[in-house]
């Protein structure tokens, strides 16, 4: 695999498209405000081999209006919510049970994408910092940045969150900030002694 | 050099453990909408029913 990591942006031309990789790039056509992809399928979309039953999305804090407009859209793209009726159930469940909505294509369950609005530090500064993916013949696809997922997924520390960062880690070595890496780290309180029974080396 | 997020740490891992928790109960209930989907018999059953359990699965609090 051939790609370039610089200035916030990754040039990924030569990816051969996967049909995840198609279908998440047909539901991000609705998405038509800020929006980052996190956690299990950024390391998919970077050839990790594994499978995953839903795409996390953070998406910015949206009126009704606009998320209505997002569902209809979804909606005419072939994708339908799974675990909403309507626009009014979809907004409560993202605002008043700060719970996540998650959408299929149509007579699908799994894979499907969960959306979460913005609420924590992480997910604004994720917003706010996103990394631009080019993918031939597609749309950008904007994951969050890679220093941040990679701490972050060392706290949560499940097996498949530490095979998740080994295989970023090994991949983007060369171009991560590794003093943001670090301080991302110390922030979430993850110990030297976890990032080096991952990654099989000490923070520099 | 670039500028660093002022983050404070206490709070923060405050929000992800809080965010963790949410994750694993929307997990659990997303599998009981999962498996109630897939009893049904054909899609047409499962839109007469869908707002039903929905409520049911999203609405009752576990």
């Amino acid at each position: 695999m051939k790609f370039e990591y610089k200035d916030g942006k990754i040039d990924y031309k030569t990816k051969v498209l996967k049909p995840l990789d198609v279908l998440v790039l047909r539901f991000v056509k609705a998405l038509e405000f800020r929006y980052v992809i996190v956690s299990g399928y950024v390391a998919i979309l970077f050839e990790r081999s594994r499978e995953t039953e839903d795409v996390d999305i953070i998406i910015d804090k949206i009126s009704k209006e606009q998320l209505k407009q997002f569902i209809e859209k979804a909606e005419g793209l072939g994708f339908f919510m799974i675990n909403a009726f309507d626009v009014e159930d979809a907004y409560s469940l993202l605002y008043e049970d700060v719970s996540s909505l998650r959408f299929a294509e149509k007579d699908e369950f799994v894979p499907n994408f969960e959306i979460k609005v913005a609420k924590s530090d992480m997910d604004l500064y994720s917003i706010e910092h996103p990394i631009e993916v080019a993918l031939i013949n597609g749309p950008m696809l904007k994951i969050g940045p890679m220093e941040l997922q990679i701490a972050y997924k060392l706290r949560l520390g499940s097996d498949k969150d530490n095979e998740d960062v080994r295989h970023l880690y090994r991949l983007f070595a060369k171009s991560l900030n590794k003093q943001e890496l670090k301080y991302f780290l110390q922030k979430l309180d993850v110990k030297e002694s976890t990032f080096e029974s991952v990654l099989n080396e000490r923070i520099s | 050099m670039k500028e660093f997020p002022n983050w404070d740490s206490k709070k923060l891992i405050k929000e992800l453990e809080e965010e963790k928790e949410r994750n694993r109960q929307e997990r659990l209930r997303f599998i009981d909408l999962y498996v109630e989907w897939l009893k049904r018999k054909s899609n047409a059953d499962w839109e007469r029913r869908r707002k039903t359990v929905i409520n049911e699965i999203y609405r009752k609090k576990s």
